[in-house]
């Protein structure tokens, strides 16, 4: 769970964790990048495209899809649309505001295809 | 009974996760915050009852770890601190904000993390039955 904003990554973690999922959580997308080059057993990322003064969630992807391929990807944005060259049905899309039960069925969604 | 929650200050995201699931196996719950700007809006805008506080003497924000300190102690005088890191670093780094220096070495030792969280919540359990 990757969000720059301390209590929106807190409430959705709350909500992922009451859901049953182990969450690993990471405030920027460098962080996200250093757990999962640690060796973090990670199934599906989810993102919000926005995150600070780094990279943003599309180039987190990017990097993913390079470097462990294996990981799904969900990313979310309240304004920010898919680049073409990710919108290629391997990554799932949210708009924000989203409800929490579309963010759960879409990350069960995720791991069900990795 | 509800779980005691800690809050985790830690820049280095593989030290604050290690530190942060080993306190959750050990039934905590654990905010964590990468610096002390996300520190400051939990405490003052999360609603949430914290009762630790865990912060790296190195962390970093618009505020450094011993003004946040100081800040929790004229905010949230319940709130038990524990500071964490190099004696050393932390001392330049203290200067004439604060007179207490860290608790704890970093990186982290979980087992006397524990240990001091725990020993500090009965020490304030017992000032509490004491008043």
């Amino acid at each position: 769970m990757v969000e720059d904003e301390v209590l929106v990554r807190l409430d959705i973690v709350q909500s992922l964790d009451e859901a049953g999922f182990a969450v690993i959580e990471a405030a920027s997308a460098e962080e996200a990048i250093a757990l999962l080059d640690a060796g973090h057993d990670v199934d599906v990322l989810f993102s919000d495209v926005r995150l600070g003064a780094g990279l943003d969630g599309f180039a987190l992807a990017r990097h993913l899809r390079r470097s462990h391929p294996r990981v799904a990807i969900v990313m979310t944005s309240g304004t920010a649309a898919l680049p073409n060259d990710l919108d290629d049905g391997r990554l799932a899309f949210l708009t924000k505001p989203y409800r929490v039960e579309a963010v759960l069925s879409h990350l069960a969604a995720a791991v069900a295809r990795s | 009974m509800t779980a005691e929650t800690v809050l985790v200050i830690d820049a280095e995201v593989l030290v604050r996760h290690e530190i942060a699931e080993y306190l959750r196996g050990c039934g905590y719950r654990v905010i964590e915050a990468s610096d002390t700007d996300e520190a400051m809006t939990v405490i003052e805008h999360s609603g949430l009852v914290l009762d630790v506080v865990l912060c790296d003497a190195q962390a970093v924000g618009t505020v450094n770890a011993f003004a946040l300190v100081r800040e929790v102690r004229e905010r949230a005088p319940d709130l038990e601190v524990v500071l964490a890191g190099n004696v050393e670093k932390a001392a330049k780094a203290a200067g004439t904000l604060c007179d207490e220096g860290p608790h704890l070495a970093r990186p982290y030792d979980p087992v006397l993390v524990l240990d001091r969280i725990r020993r500090r919540l009965a020490a304030r359990d017992r000032a509490r039955d004491e008043g």
